[in-house]
């Protein structure tokens, strides 16, 4: 039998229902609002594309036992030359013969597996980085203040490739007597380390000013009038109110963020030759398609194939994080 | 406090981030071994191969500040090592060299990014919800997701590979060998301009020719985002106060929109502009080396691949974010002189 | 008798939201004669604000005007300002009719000085009296005279918004603008304001509260309305600015013969500065009266109730029971039935109508509709 409330005959889960339901009515109208804007049901039914595509490359580009699944298959002979679209090779091969498919499709699990893990801990440093420099102030946020004021000095680009130029790659975690941890960084795994260390203070920045604009609200001096504690205002009050931009940013930031590894890719810095990674794809067909060969069309399926995943890919990001942006800004809610 | 002061504080604090820019290149690179550090130091080919001397002169085994204050002496006397990716040359000279071509491609890319992405943020705000908004904003979002090196080489295998009409590169062939040659004056290195000062105008009219290609490409992505900002604080402007009382005072609806509401809104599309401009000065690294546009992102693109090239590479780290800095601080002066509120400080 | 410079006549006006139609005026009416200052009172919420909004048809949407008229009477013409086109109604706005704000800091534009903001409206409305001034002084160019003529004849002409645009070229202007400026010094000098040039360099931001809603008012009295509409224009400030702010707009009504909608929830100014008061009551008018025959005889039961609550030292606290009906789904009949201590059967049904039980004032309500049977 449930707790029954002794000031009311309603038992507990009711009460606690009754009082989350404005939170309820809030997400059901963003929900409808959601529905409503065909740009945003255009960006979910892209993204759920491109999850379910993640989720069966398994099944529809079967690995070679063997190898390393995100290896792209190479056939013999291994000629230079690139062949079109062909019933054994989908989208064709590229120079050397990797099978351009292969790679678009597991591209895909990359592409995921980029976006979500630079932009989780990127979140999480700048989550609690920006929430304490926010919250507490003083000298903590100056020194933070201007640490991310240097940061946004360089364009993210450049200082992406000089940190993936510099770190070294061995880091040793613990070395005390017989236990040792020594990590080996791939150069993927640098690229995605650069980002989020060139990404954290973005997030931090943009939270550390929700946390002041929601610190100075009256319920939060209501709050700590009756005696909250620091940790519990922080959760049940500033985070539920600053959490918007955050949606925001982080459905924009996926997509950027894949756009910018692609672009690093096409450079050819990041993951290794042959690696199932978009950009990286494109790279391996930079002499058939620039300048230098006079007839690049005829290549085309080395460079828009890859580049539709890619484009839509981040389209589909973007088009949800613009609708996110849309919808979540209050001023704009009641119209 | 007036402008003046405004400026001068601005300029005072200038000082400390550019020590922290510094600070910052020069602690990245302490992540390396001594070898290749000390290429950051050599000036002459003769030194490449003696690199223990170098080692031990600029004393790289010693304490971080020490090695910063002789690292930063070298760098103000304009030495910042030989570039391994192109021939050994000095650094400092190849950005010098190159920059004019990036100079350039910004000259032509922000000015119309800047006129459109606030013509078209403006009258999608105004026009809410309508064709126009869907429009601007649909091509907005296509714009902003596009690969930027994809986009060039999609342009450049229709409009080059297929049309022949724009091609790739700066200058190329006769026109190439022509301002290389003694008949041509290099006043500004800027070879739109100097066309028309050597009065030979079929130069200028290759060089726009071979720009017109990375200019749409860096326009097409970079006004989106204007677009957007523009939008979203022309619509807050839009529904302040002052508009409506501009209306009572009885002003047209076109007076109220560019007079009233878009000053107000012009504040933060300046300051994405500054950036942007800044950006793009900085090195556009992806679009030059799709077009092989031989500015100083193909260099540090370059440097990046092959070797790495460690000096270029943090040479180039260093002019870019100088250049930012200082672009953020007219920003800033920009910003207080359109924004009176910004003056008090 | 004086005659009536506007009359709004089944004003009706709704608002479409997500939420449903917020049926925010029902069939309103007022008279404002010449002269007189009309109070208009009532909660948040009743609908005088956007009464005032939709006399210059200045209501936003999702606000839209259904039905009704307001008349206004300019140059022994009546006009119907809801039927005319946008290009009328601009030159009655600032001009014929002029608004002040509640919050006057808002309703200036912050980038741009007082003085800027005033002649911009003096421009607007007094340029053909400039033009003239100015072509009437002998030191002018022949370029200069051209350009005004041409201003004169055609304000919007095309050569003349060129040349305005161009840096150097636009000097021409600065004769008409030195023009404007001593017009806006001379105005907040009757206002007495200290130092009216600094006054007119300032920005907004720089300015007290009182001193931001003395320049709103200099900016709406700046043409000579006929009639101000204050829409709460004391609301925002300290006690003690009100007053100043209170007498200043009783002093520069007299200068300016104009008259006043003074729209506030305020009784206590209702009192110092109205001549009539209309009481509304969740988008209806309910009672008109001279503003002493409504203090000493308040008819309507809302009235009495609101009268009633005005804090008063050694009385306990008295306020109206319930709350205001949300006006998605009014009430039927009179809108105050389910609050009203008098409220009989036929108050739900029927909306009642208007009577007016002694000379001028009028009243809503049931009671006294049958009173005669």
């Amino acid at each position: 039998m449930s707790k029954k409330s002794a000031t009311s005959g309603k038992s507990r889960w009711q009460e606690f229902k009754a009082s989350r339901a404005p939170m309820w009515k809030e997400i059901k109208f963003t929900l409808n609002r959601l529905k409503k804007s065909p740009l945003s049901i255009l960006g979910i039914a892209i993204i759920v594309f491109f999850i379910i595509l993640a989720l069966i490359a398994p099944l529809i580009a079967p690995p070679v036992p063997g190898y390393d699944e995100y290896m792209m298959p190479k056939e013999k002979p291994y000629g230079s030359t690139p062949k079109p679209p062909s019933p054994e090779h989908l989208f064709g091969t590229t120079p050397y013969q990797y099978d351009i498919f292969y790679g678009c499709i597991w591209g895909t699990r990359t592409a995921f597996r980029i976006g979500v893990f630079v932009v989780f801990f990127g979140l999480l440093f700048g989550l609690i980085i920006g929430g304490i420099s926010g919250y507490y102030g003083g000298i903590i946020d100056e020194v933070m203040m201007r640490g991310t004021d240097i940061i946004f000095a360089f364009p993210g680009l450049l200082l992406s490739m000089a940190l993936v130029v510099s770190l070294p790659s061995q880091i040793t975690i613990i070395d005390y007597g017989s236990i040792r941890w020594i990590v080996t960084l791939t150069s993927l795994d640098k690229v995605l380390i650069s980002f989020i260390l060139i990404g954290w203070p973005n997030y931090a920045r943009v939270i550390r000013g929700e946390v002041l604009r929601v610190k100075n609200e009256v319920y939060v001096e209501a709050a700590k009038a009756i005696g909250c504690s620091d940790f519990r205002i922080m959760i049940k009050h500033i985070l539920p109110n600053s959490i918007y931009p955050i949606i925001i940013i982080s459905s924009l930031d996926i997509g950027g963020i894949v756009l910018a590894a692609a672009a690093l890719g096409f450079l050819g810095i990041g993951s290794p030759e042959g690696y199932s990674d978009w950009g990286r794809l494109i790279s391996l067909s930079r002499d058939w398609i620039l300048p230098s060969n006079a007839d690049p069309l005829s290549y085309w399926y080395l460079f828009i194939i890859p580049g539709i995943f890619i484009f839509m890919f981040v389209l589909g990001w973007n088009l949800l994080g613009d609708a996110f942006r849309d919808i979540l800004d209050p001023t704009m809610r009641r119209r | 406090m007036g402008l003046l002061d405004f400026t001068v504080r601005r300029l005072i604090l200038l000082i400390p981030t550019l020590i922290g820019v510094t600070l910052l290149i020069f602690a990245v690179t302490q992540m390396i071994a001594p070898e290749i550090r000390a290429l950051l130091y050599v000036r002459s080919d003769k030194q490449l191969g003696h690199i223990d001397e170098v080692i031990h002169q600029y004393h790289l085994d010693a304490p971080f500040y020490e090695q910063y204050f002789r690292w930063l002496t070298e760098v103000l006397q304009g030495n910042l090592g030989l570039a391994k990716s192109s021939y050994n040359q000095p650094v400092l000279n190849v950005l010098l060299e190159r920059f004019p071509a990036t100079l350039e491609l910004t000259l032509y890319s922000a000015p119309l990014t800047i006129f459109f992405g606030i013509f078209l943020g403006v009258k999608s705000a105004v026009h809410k919800d309508k064709i126009v908004d869907h429009i601007t904003r649909a091509l907005s979002i296509v714009g902003w997701s596009l690969p930027s090196f994809w986009f060039g080489i999609v342009l450049l295998a229709i409009f080059y590979g297929g049309l022949k009409w724009f091609p790739p590169l700066r200058l190329d062939g006769v026109a190439d060998q022509f301002v290389h040659s003694s008949n041509w004056h290099a006043y500004t290195n800027l070879y739109t301009i100097d066309g028309l000062l050597n009065g030979q105008l079929w130069i200028t009219a290759e060089a726009f020719r071979h720009l017109v290609l990375p200019v749409i490409v860096l326009v097409t992505i970079q006004i989106a985002l204007l677009v957007r900002v523009m939008r979203s604080s022309m619509l807050e402007s839009l529904s302040k106060g002052y508009i409506t009382a501009a209306r009572a005072k009885g002003l047209k609806n076109s007076v109220v929109i560019n007079k009233h509401a878009r000053r107000n809104a012009l504040i933060p599309a300046v300051t994405l502009s500054g950036l942007l401009i800044a950006g793009m000065l900085g090195g556009l690294i992806i679009t030059e080396t799709v077009f092989s546009f031989p500015g100083i992102g193909a260099f540090a693109a370059n440097a990046a691949l092959v070797g790495p090239d460690l000096p270029a590479l943090l040479g180039f780290a260093l002019f870019t974010g100088i250049i930012f800095v200082v672009s953020n601080l007219i920003v800033d002066i920009l910003y207080a002189y359109i924004d009176p509120r910004i003056k008090l400080g | 008798m004086e005659k009536n410079l506007l009359e709004i006549k089944d004003l009706t006006l709704n608002f479409y939201t997500y939420e449903g139609v917020v049926r925010a005026l029902d069939r309103v009416n007022l008279e404002v004669k010449e002269g007189e200052t009309l109070g208009l009172v009532g909660e948040t919420g009743c609908g005088k604000s956007v009464t005032g909004f939709s006399i210059l048809d200045l209501v936003p949407p999702p606000g839209y005007i259904e039905g009704g008229k307001v008349i206004f009477e300019r140059k022994d013409k009546r006009y119907n300002l809801l039927d005319q086109k946008d290009s009328f109604l601009r030159t009655i706005r600032g001009k014929d009719i002029s608004m002040i704000f509640q919050d006057p800091r808002s309703a200036l534009n912050p980038v741009y000085t007082i003085g800027d903001q005033i002649t911009e409206v003096l421009l607007l409305h007094r340029r053909v009296e400039f033009c003239k001034q100015v072509l009437s002084r002998k030191d002018l160019t022949r370029y200069e005279r051209s350009l005004y003529m041409k201003m004169l004849k055609s304000p919007s002409s095309l050569t003349v918004r060129i040349l305005s645009a161009i840096p150097i070229l636009n000097r021409f202007k600065h004769k008409i603008e030195a023009l404007a400026r001593a017009e806006a010094i001379k105005m907040f000098k009757t206002m007495r304001i200290p130092d009216p040039e600094r006054f007119l360099r300032s920005y907004p931001h720089e300015l007290s509260g009182g001193m931001a809603q003395r320049a709103v008012i200099g900016i709406a009295l700046a043409c000579g309305p006929k009639i101000l509409l204050a829409d709460e224009p004391t609301t925002n400030l300290d006690v003690t600015i009100q007053l100043q702010i209170l007498n200043l707009i009783k002093e520069l009504k007299k200068d300016f013969h104009s008259s006043i909608i003074y729209v506030t929830h305020d009784m206590g100014v209702i009192a110092e500065v109205c001549d009539r008061v209309a009481v509304m009551y969740a988008g209806n008018v309910v009672e008109v009266a001279d503003v002493f025959e409504l203090f000493k005889n308040p008819l309507h039961p809302y009235t009495k109730a609101l009268l009633e609550s005005i804090p008063r030292a050694g009385h306990s606290f008295k306020s109206i029971e319930g709350t205001v009906p949300s006006l998605i789904n009014p009430p039927g009949g009179c809108r105050f039935h389910d609050r009203c201590p008098y409220a009989m059967e036929v108050c739900i049904r029927v909306k009642p109508t208007l009577v007016e039980l002694k000379e001028g004032h009028f009243v809503h309500c049931h009671l006294y509709s049958k009173g005669s049977e």
